[in-house]
């Protein structure tokens, strides 16, 4: 299955420690060779401040019980680097803890600033110490205290790209600390910081999407919301074109998404779209189940590909607790099709279609049917199932037609009647308009009421 | 058009003005005998060829007699030189003038016998054609050209020869020796010289270098009235390295002179060269004691020598190059001055340059110089004439020679300097105008001046040729030759601005190298590529290493991510399209798809140059065709429809004029569009690109006809407009014959697809010859077959199914040859979109159609639905305007909008007034909000384009913008 292994892909977007839980998890798996994954981790962790743990990742490897003197000289250097990073910092992190000071603080940062500068002796260098050490923190693994740190720093500083730098550390800590509640809100947050900033070129944009897409998977497929929040954040706009351009494996997850979330149902046609649109950058069995089913209507296809996606999901960390909604879920769409288009339906077909036993599946589609409510009977001496295919005459379809436009037309009203109100102009308006503003105001509302009393 | 280039051109154009207001003056006529200056008589000389009207003016010392002898002593030679080299056209232009001049001839000689050169001549033609003839063989090795004058001259030889058979016999029975023949040839095309030195009056290098040969044979001492004889009848001698376009052959078709100009020179020729030199050293010292005694009475003519004054010196050495360098651009562009004496002058300085540094100067002049002459050769150029600055000549090019030659400087120049490094030349380098360069010891130094535009001004040259070249002549392909080592040339200046790090040269240059690569399909690059390397001077470049040169497909993706990374926009977005085109030439359709919608040119495709834009509408039609060879029908048919139904893909691809033109453009206009012309190699076969359209048209479209019935919006809008139109035309005919053309099979083959005979359709397709073109035409033949069977399937199913009631799926797999489950799949896929109103009957295999199916509406149910159908169009719009008027800026007359409203709920000024203030707060407001918007939406868009890649539409879409866009700028 290491064909559809996503694992390379997913580290390239990836920071060092987000990719550990990923080998962990393929550790569990026997897609690859154990050595190769140990070796792929002390490669991994190498590079970060957890050589502790490396070590005995090495000794594991290697069997060895000694560990080279590099492993010592560096142990040594990230103990003193932590050691006077705590040290420059100390002040700082004291003033912060102190309530008073948490209370005194505004909006505003560059005024919060002066505030520390003058009251508390904070200069900007110490509040850049601050993101080093929060770094320093999550580099040794030290999650909680990166997160915390990371989280001040973001709030104090006034350099927009480190805050940003900051608040990725603080997703990643609150990720391998598996807070998935405030991590989700990190990430939305992130979200709207990534949309609203400027950057020095598109494909920066581009490439912080990319992560944010990557590292989102992480959130969405362990928070109990995930499920409609990778749905709505993939199917926007800015997030499909960024699948299409730098990650259509992305898709995969995309589909499951959208698969196992009855809820959004209607957002499968979206998906369809997008899937046969890039299906010759990227396929795997979970597109081209959803190709079959949707595209060519090639149903033996189509169920040769839900069994093959059993495994490919299984294989997969985020998607793995997933498979039996998954399959579940398909093989709802699968019979929904199916029955949309048959008038006449072989059960035995369809359930061996739908990988399922006989006795089983007929009492599945006997649920289906009652579930769905669909204008079906079966014949259990022929085994068939008849469809009363719905036959929508002109009057009916007149009459769907126009019953939203009532609707339509009351909301729109209503957005025009909320516009021209003065309660209304008095919300569009932002705090600080409104502030700006303040001189001008009343007299202005005097007209308007001498419009409105008229 | 680059920086460097249109400036060149202005300089240009205002050196063509000056020499062209310098030869007006002579078409006045009679003034120019009153004050004809040595030099602008000289002009007039070398840049113009029909003096005919001036003869009459000049003719005061010689007499008729004279004068029609020289005519057809000249034109005698031509002829005869003409037929030993097999350029029967030239012969055929040629001879028709000698027989003319030979009649007026007889009428002055009255009785007294025509020169035996004119026997001769018509002995030898009448030899060639009548007596000896040719057999088919040797035909086959002419020219059509060259062979229908041949023919033609053969028929009509008898008629010419009649007159003068007697005579004829006579020289036949006593021919005249060979060697007075040449000495009589020869003597006409050394006629001119003394002339021409003496006028120039700048010899004196020639002199130096002449050590005054012995006569080799007694040459006939020129007669008065030959050295006299006007300038067309000598120029024409010393062509071969002078002025070509001086040849009074001018008007007859370059085609044929810029081919006879190729050929090496014959026997004849070189010996006539050498009887002319000898006998320009003999006239030299004559003519420099006539300039020097202050007027130089040359040929019976009192004539004030400028050019006397103005580039007499002593001999050059190199301590005075400098100087005399100096001296000569001084005088470029100058009035009268002579460009191709400057050549000459410029060689001989070339001959004495001391060091590299000399060397760059000269040659750097010398090029300049050789381009200058090439320009002024057009004579009084159109674009000149028509007073349009910047407008390079677009009436002539620069003959094959010239162009050999210019190129030969460019690459010599390219060669000193690789050889010294030390030296850089570019643009903007502080002007280095030291007297004399003579103490020069290879320090770093950098020169004013622009290799890239010389390169440049080069390739221009060479499409500008190919452009005026009938691209159905061997003349054109024996020109394609030089796109060889003028590609190499190109590289080879790539290399020498990647050392010098020259980012601006280097950029236009490595553009240059693409437009020569992204046309051609990888197989005629590889060898391009080798018979370039073949060539010398080939540095090592970092862009292309050596190692990727051998892959075509490799080193355009180097020369394109170079240019994207480092170009300015314009050149960046050429760059890309012209890959877009490259990617789409070898199928890789989805790459370049891809890479025109990151583009994003096709939001504003009509913004940008004409040039760009058609390259834009190229890629597009090369797109559309990449997609037909996949099979990609619809993508195909959306790339293609805006170009096809626009009406003028010529223009759009700029390649030629429609017939049928509906706008009258002014000269200026028609001029630059000229100028636009794609070369013809380069072209993009447009029986094809229809071809293509039509077909992908007709299988979307005809099964779109066929749902009418259950889709009532399908009769009135078609999806191909132009298509449609073509349809109901080929329908109204009463008696329709077989299919002769591209389209009639298209039309046929799609009335037998509306009937479900896919058989039949297919065969008319496949009986389209056209398809050959392309690369994989049997595969695309199959795709095609395929298609047609899928879409006769559905296009039946549409037609009949109200006549079913159920219809077994194994009879229509049978029917349509298609296996059971492609036709199950297309079934269920119908169903499920709604386009059939039926079920599949999984039990005992067969389609049932649903009740609905039978009951066709009523007029009030269509109605009924289509009038829902508009409330609901009415609703969107209502909310989109809304939407628009809170999120996107001001709408255009908001305001007043805005007061009216008020004005007309409340009456009264005072409310209406303060509706104006609400309206303009309020629109403030949005404004703001407006900009931010577009800011994010800007933003969004990131390389990947997310309206771009929208996905089919979106292409379509683009395509729309582009074609019309080009449209715009054409108008």
């Amino acid at each position: 299955m290491a064909q559809f292994d996503l694992t390379p892909q997913m580290a390239s977007s990836l920071d060092r420690q987000l990719v550990f839980p990923l080998l962990e998890f393929l550790s569990t798996k026997n897609v690859y060779k154990a050595e190769d994954i140990l070796n792929a981790k002390v490669e991994l962790l190498s590079n970060t401040g957890m050589v502790d743990y490396t070590g005995e990742l090495y000794k594991q490897l290697h069997g060895v019980d000694e560990l080279p003197a590099e492993f010592d000289t560096k142990r040594e250097e990230v103990i003193q680097k932590l050691m006077e990073s705590e040290q420059k910092t100390q002040h700082i992190r004291e003033v912060i803890e102190n309530p008073e000071v948490v209370g005194s603080l505004r909006q505003d940062k560059l005024q919060n600033m002066r505030l520390l500068n003058d009251n508390y002796q904070c200069t900007p260098e110490m509040v850049l110490e601050l993101y080093k050490y929060g770094q320093l923190q999550y580099s040794c693994g030290n999650y909680g205290g990166s997160a915390d740190i990371l989280l001040h720093f973001s709030i104090l500083s006034t350099d927009s790209e480190l805050t940003l730098s900051a608040m990725w550390g603080k997703l990643a800590s609150e990720i391998l600390l598996g807070n998935w509640e405030v991590a989700y809100e990190d990430l939305l947050k992130l979200r709207e910081t990534i949309d609203k900033m400027h950057f020095k070129s598109p494909s920066d944009q581009l490439q912080q999407r990319v992560w944010l897409l990557h590292w989102s998977m992480f959130v969405f497929f362990d928070h109990p919301k995930g499920r409609d929040g990778i749905v709505d954040t993939f199917m926007l706009p800015q997030y499909i074109s960024t699948i299409q351009n730098a990650c259509p494996w992305l898709l995969r997850y995309l589909a499951v998404a959208v698969v196992t979330n009855r809820r959004r149902r209607n957002m499968m046609q979206e998906l369809v779209k997008i899937v046969e649109q890039v299906s010759y950058m990227y396929r795997d069995p979970v597109t081209e189940f959803v190709e079959a089913l949707y595209v060519d209507f090639d149903f033996d296809r189509a169920a040769e590909k839900l069994e093959q996606c059993e495994d490919v999901l299984d294989n997969d960390m985020f998607i793995a607790r997933a498979v039996d909604d998954f399959v579940e879920n398909a093989r709802l769409y699968f019979a929904e099709v199916y029955c949309r288009i048959h008038k006449h339906i072989d059960m035995a077909g369809l359930t061996k279609r739908l990988n399922m036993k006989q006795e089983e599946g007929e009492k599945w589609i006997v649920k289906l049917i009652r579930d769905t409510r669909m204008d079906a009977k079966v014949d259990f001496k022929a085994n068939t199932i008849i469809m009363n295919p719905s036959y929508n005459p002109v009057y009916q379809q007149v009459i769907e037609r126009t019953k939203a436009l009532v609707f339509r037309s009351q909301v729109l009203n209503g957005a025009i009647d909320k516009r021209d109100s003065p309660a209304g102009r008095k919300d569009d308006n932002k705090l600080d308009q409104r502030q700006k503003r303040g001189q001008q105001r009343p007299g202005r509302r005097h007209a308007d009421n001498a419009v409105a009393v008229q | 058009m680059s920086r460097f280039f249109r400036s060149a051109q202005d300089s240009d154009s205002d050196s063509d003005a000056s020499s062209s207001s310098g030869s007006e003056s002579f078409d006045d006529g009679p003034q120019q005998k009153q004050a004809p200056t040595g030099a602008n008589r000289f002009a007039r000389v070398a840049f113009d060829s029909d003096s005919d009207s001036d003869d009459d003016v000049k003719r005061v010392v010689k007499s008729p007699k004279e004068k029609y002898t020289d005519e057809t002593v000249r034109l005698s030679a031509a002829v005869l030189k003409a037929a030993r080299a097999d350029e029967w056209s030239a012969v055929s232009a040629d001879f028709d003038k000698l027989k003319a001049a030979a009649e007026k001839l007889k009428g002055v000689l009255k009785g007294e016998s025509l020169p035996r050169i004119y026997m001769r001549c018509l002995a030898k033609v009448e030899d060639r054609t009548v007596r000896e003839g040719m057999d088919r063989e040797q035909l086959a090795k002419l020219s059509a050209s060259d062979a229908r004058a041949f023919n033609k001259l053969k028929q009509r030889m008898r008629k010419y020869t009649e007159p003068f058979a007697k005579q004829l016999a006579e020289y036949r029975a006593n021919p005249v020796d060979s060697a007075e023949d040449d000495a009589a040839e020869a003597e006409t095309a050394a006629d001119e010289q003394p002339q021409g030195a003496a006028s120039s009056s700048d010899d004196d290098d020639e002199a130096d270098r002449a050590v005054p040969a012995p006569r080799g044979r007694p040459a006939r001492p020129v007669p008065a009235a030959a050295s006299g004889s006007e300038s067309d009848g000598s120029y024409w001698g010393s062509e071969s390295d002078e002025d070509e376009s001086s040849s009074e052959s001018e008007d007859e078709g370059r085609v044929g002179f810029a081919r006879w100009l190729k050929k090496t020179p014959t026997k004849d020729e070189v010996s006539a060269k050498k009887t002319r030199k000898e006998r320009s050293h003999r006239a030299a010292p004559a003519a420099a004691a006539a300039a020097a005694s202050g007027d130089d009475a040359d040929d019976g003519f009192t004539t004030v020598g400028k050019g006397g004054k103005a580039v007499q010196k002593p001999a050059v050495t190199a301590e005075t190059l400098n100087k005399n360098l100096k001296a000569i651009r001084d005088s470029r562009g100058r009035k009268g001055t002579n460009k191709h004496e400057i050549i000459r002058q410029l060689e001989t300085l070339l001959g004495v340059a001391a060091n590299p540094l000399q060397r760059c100067k000269v040659l750097m002049a010398l090029i300049s110089a050789q381009f200058d002459s090439a320009g002024s050769s057009a004579g009084g150029s159109a674009g000149a004439a028509a007073g349009a600055p910047g407008a390079p000549a677009a009436a002539t090019y620069m003959p094959a020679e010239q162009w050999t030659r210019a190129q030969a400087t460019i690459n010599d120049m390219l060669a000193t300097l690789e050889e010294n490094s030390q030296i850089a030349i570019f643009e903007t380098a502080d002007v280095h105008d030291d007297d004399s360069d003579i103490a020069y010891a290879n320090e770093a130094i950098t020169l004013n001046g622009s290799i890239v535009g010389f390169v440049e001004r080069l390739d221009d040259e060479f499409t500008r040729a190919l452009q005026h070249i009938d691209p159905h002549t061997p003349d054109y392909i024996e020109r394609m030759r030089d796109s060889v080592p003028l590609y190499a040339t190109i590289a080879r200046a790539q290399c020498y601005f990647e050392r010098c790090d020259l980012k601006d040269s280097l950029c236009r240059v490595v553009l240059r190298r693409v437009e020569h690569l992204y046309y051609r399909t990888d197989q005629v690059n590889r060898q391009v590529e080798e018979a370039a390397a073949a060539l010398p001077g080939r540095a090592t470049s970092t862009i292309v290493p050596a190692a990727l040169a051998a892959s075509p497909e490799a080193a355009l993706q180097q020369l394109c991510s170079f240019l994207y990374q480092t170009a300015d926009p314009v050149l960046r977005v050429r760059a890309m399209l012209m890959h877009v085109f490259n990617h789409a030439l070898h199928k890789r359709y989805y790459v370049a798809r891809d890479l025109l919608l990151m583009s994003h040119i096709q939001e504003n495709a009509h913004q940008v140059d004409v040039k760009t834009q058609v390259l834009y509408n190229r890629a597009l039609a090369q797109l559309g065709l990449a997609a037909f060879r996949l099979g990609l029908i619809q993508e195909s048919f959306e790339h293609t429809v805006e170009l096809i139904s626009s009406g003028n893909q010529r223009e759009l691809l700029a390649q030629g004029v429609s017939q049928q033109r509906t706008l009258q453009l002014s000269p200026a206009e028609e001029q630059l569009m000229r100028l636009r012309q794609l070369p013809f190699h380069i072209n993009i076969n447009l029986e094809l690109l229809e071809c293509v359209f039509l077909t992908a048209s007709m299988l979307i479209e005809i099964p779109y006809v066929a749902s009418a019935n259950t889709n009532p919006e399908a009769r009135r809008v078609p999806i191909s407009r132009g298509f449609r139109r073509m349809l109901d035309f080929n329908e109204r005919q009463v008696f329709v014959g077989p299919p002769e053309n591209t389209r009639d099979h298209i039309m046929a083959s799609a009335k037998a697809l509306a009937a479900g005979d896919w058989v039949a359709s297919r065969d008319y397709i496949h009986a389209i010859k056209i398809w050959s073109l392309l690369p994989d035409c049997e595969q695309i033949k199959e795709m095609l077959a395929r298609k047609i069977q899928i879409e006769a399937l559905r296009t039946y199913l549409f037609t009949y199914s109200t006549q079913f009631e159920a219809v077994g799926l194994d009879d229509l797999a049978a029917m349509f040859s298609l296996p059971r489950p492609k036709v199950y799949a297309l079934l269920a896929r119908m169903v499920y979109h709604g386009e059939l109103q039926a079920s599949l009957d999984e039990v005992s295999g067969v389609l049932a159609f649903s009740r609905a199916n039978f009951e066709a509406p009523s007029r009030l149910q269509q109605t009924a639905l289509a009038l829902s159908n508009k409330a609901n169009a009415f609703a969107d719009i209502n909310e989109r305007i809304f939407e628009l008027k809170i999120n996107g800026g001001q709408v255009p007359g908001d305001r007043q909008q805005g007061g009216f409203e008020q004005g007309g709920r409340g009456q009264g000024d005072r409310d209406g007034r303060s509706g104006y203030q609400r309206g303009g707060a309020g629109g403030g407001r949005d404004g703001r909000d407006g900009q931010r918007n577009q800011g994010y939406g800007r933003r969004d868009g990131g390389p990947g384009g997310r309206g771009g890649r929208g996905g089919h539409r979106g292409g379509g879409r683009g395509g729309r913008g582009g074609a019309s866009g080009a449209g715009g700028g054409r108008y």
